[in-house]
């Protein structure tokens, strides 16, 4: 396994009284309001909610896009409020796997180059071994065979799948994934929610926000957020 | 991650990306105009420089106004003629089936004579001598510029030999009315013992400098009513294109009024030439630099989404500019060897193909470094800087937004 700096002390994601404000010339919104959550490693979360309830802006805050307007966030242990530009994209970089509602592929790059993207930034991949890696991530979704396509070549779910490998590239411990069946089939959908459970069970912590009554079926956990609040935490196992 | 990488990626974003080549076209034909403009403007300056520089004429002022002043106190005056006694045009016995022998003698003096490249140069001591063009047509056509290259004498043909010319001489008829009547014909033969360098001089082919007493003996000759009192001009040799003002001057206050040069360029045209090619130079840098912000916006626009997933993967904001920039490098770079090849196959054409008769009178092409530069710095520099400044701008915003703005 590749060493992760410093980030090992705990295996637990806490926001703790996390408020984010967009202020607009308008208005403010109240797009979180004062959660407190946690999130472990090896579970499978989803988030649902209505539209505009403040999904994104969560994911977001998870994956170090957006900063808090309040209240903490603690990675593994470190507090990261206090980080500056470069060290929020090294994290990024080495524990966060984004998987996005419209693939964001680089149109220009075969499939195989695409999942190497992450690994360029990664000092413990070789880089004789960065293809075989990429290969064996796309094997993994199964889509060995479609390695040399480029993404115009590749259907939504293929590409989506190619996604999920990239955002495993750098093998870290955090997926999230806003809507990732967002523009898929059902069946395509299936096969997304069983990669991502698999992961979850392989010791990642999966979180994914999506819309589909679906995902309940694959998640331990479910949030539901509204208009910025927490309305419901479901456990799996409670129930 | 290490450059190599950075510039593989780079290589293969844009590489593989076919609405590029268009950028690159326009690129190219932006920076293969500006190469024309300054190789044009290059080779018309350096060939003016270098005439003025070789070729004494240019240095010659001419006074129109007979006087019997004493310059000598004047300085930097290397030589002073009458022009009735400047040249003498005639058949030589140069004629033959090529040539029709028709010969322009020259004021002949050390300073007067372009930079002699074979053989001695004329001394005022020896009579009967030439100084001829290295490149020679003695042929009345030169003076036209009407040269069959490949009948050019070298010198290995004149160097040594001889020639004689014809003139006649005249007496005053029985009225006096000034109409001379032909007396007798006489003839001189020079051997020519220097050749000068005609190529990079605006001097005829056929034009050969011969010691000032024997051309005057011929001219005043053929000319019995020139005397003392007739109207000429006299012909007034400057050591150096920066004295001419002060002689100038120096003649005004003497009281010569009709002052000019024997041989001028045109000041007017270089400068409206050096106004055209500023002109020129800025509307193909305005294209260059609208070329790449329309593009390179519409570029990056295209790839905001790109940007932001690098961003969201880890990409530090230095490494997503530094890849874009090497991408942009390396596709101005493609436009600039493209554009480079175009020109100097178009410039060997040029210069072998249409240009090989001007080269007889002096008008050669050139290629340097300094044609090569600016445009150069133009074409890459310049989409460089554009990009980084366009890549600034939007590195700024959110990643977020970035993903959010979808073409
Ligand atoms: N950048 C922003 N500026 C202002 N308001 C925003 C911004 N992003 C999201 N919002 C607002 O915050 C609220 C939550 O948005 P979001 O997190 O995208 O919800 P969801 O993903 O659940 O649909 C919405 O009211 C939305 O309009
Ligand atoms: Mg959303």
């Amino acid at each position: 396994m590749k060493s992760k700096q410093n980030l090992n002390q705990d295996d637990t994601i806490t926001l703790s009284q996390a408020t984010k404000i967009y202020n607009t010339k308008t208005e403010k919104i109240i797009a979180l309001n004062n959660l407190n959550l946690s999130f472990k490693k090896g579970k499978f979360y989803a988030i649902m909610g209505h539209s505009g309830s403040g999904k994104s802006t969560l994911i977001s805050v998870l994956g170090l896009i957006t900063t808090l307007s309040e209240g903490n966030y603690n990675l593994f242990g470190r507090e990261i409020s206090n980080l500056t530009e470069n060290q929020l994209s090294e994290i990024r970089s080495q524990h966060l796997g984004f998987v996005f509602q419209s693939y964001y592929l680089y149109p220009t790059l075969k499939a195989f180059e695409n999942v190497m993207i992450p690994m360029l930034l990664n000092k413990n991949i070789k880089e004789k071994n960065r293809e075989k890696i990429a290969l064996e991530l796309l094997q993994s979704v199964g889509l060995k065979d479609r390695a040399n396509h480029f993404p115009r070549e590749l259907s939504g779910g293929e590409q989506q799948r190619v996604a999920i490998a990239r955002a495993l590239a750098n093998d870290p411990n955090i997926i999230l994934a806003d809507e990732p069946t967002g523009n898929l089939d059902e069946q395509n959908e299936i096969m997304i929610f069983e990669k991502l459970k698999q992961l979850s069970k392989e010791g990642k912590c999966i979180i994914v926000v999506s819309h589909s009554q679906e995902v309940k079926k694959y998640a331990d956990i479910i949030l539901e957020l509204n208009k910025g609040n927490m309305k419901k935490v479901s456990d799996e196992n409670d129930e | 991650m290490k450059t190599t990488n950075d510039i593989k990626f780079a290589f293969l974003k844009s590489i593989r990306d076919k609405t590029k080549f268009f950028y690159v076209l326009l690129i190219s034909l932006c920076c293969f105009i500006s190469l024309i403009i300054i190789g044009f403007y290059f080779n018309i300056t350096e060939f003016i420089d270098e005439s003025i520089e070789k070729n004494p004429a240019f240095n010659t002022i001419l006074v129109t106004l007979n006087k019997e002043e004493d310059l000598s106190d004047v300085d930097h005056i290397l030589d002073i003629h009458k022009s009735n006694n400047d040249f003498y045009a005639n058949y030589t016995s140069f004629k033959n089936e090529k040539f029709d022998g028709w010969l322009l003698l020259s004021h002949g003096t050390p300073d007067t004579v372009p930079e002699v490249i074979y053989g001695k140069n004329i001394d005022k001591n020896s009579e009967d001598i030439a100084i001829c063009p290295a490149k020679f047509y003695p042929d009345s056509g030169a003076q036209h510029f009407k040269i069959n290259s490949s009948d050019i004498l070298k010198n290995t043909d004149t160097l040594n030999s001889t020639f004689t010319i014809e003139y006649n001489s005249y007496k005053k008829n029985k009225f006096d009315d000034g109409i001379p009547i032909k007396d007798k014909t006489l003839n001189k033969t020079f051997k020519i013992v220097g050749l000068y360098d005609n190529t990079k001089t605006l001097n005829f082919n056929n034009e050969c400098f011969v010691t000032p007493s024997v051309l005057k003996e011929i001219t005043d000759t053929i000319d019995p009513y020139l005397d003392e009192n007739s109207i000429s001009g006299t012909y007034i040799l400057i050591d150096d294109t920066k004295n001419l003002n002060y002689v100038k001057n120096e003649l005004y206050k003497k009281g010569y009024t009709d002052i000019e040069m024997k041989k001028n360029i045109d000041i007017d045209i270089v400068k409206s030439l050096n106004q055209i090619v500023v002109v020129l130079l800025v509307v193909v840098i305005m294209g260059i630099i609208v070329l790449n912000a329309l593009y390179i916006k519409k570029q990056i626009l295209i790839e905001k989404s790109n940007i932001g997933i690098l961003k969201a993967l880890g990409y530090k904001k230095n490494k997503i500019k530094k890849i874009y920039i090497l991408e942009n490098m390396f596709l101005s770079t493609l436009a600039f060897v493209i554009a480079i090849t175009v020109f100097i196959f178009t410039f060997l054409i040029i210069k072998y193909k249409f240009f090989v008769s001007f080269r007889y009178f002096g008008i050669n092409l050139f290629l340097n470094y300094k044609i090569i530069f600016l445009p150069f710095l133009l074409t890459i520099m310049l989409s460089t800087l554009i990009c980084s400044i366009i890549l600034n701008k939007v590195l700024k915003s959110d990643i977020i937004k970035l993903l959010e703005s979808e073409e």
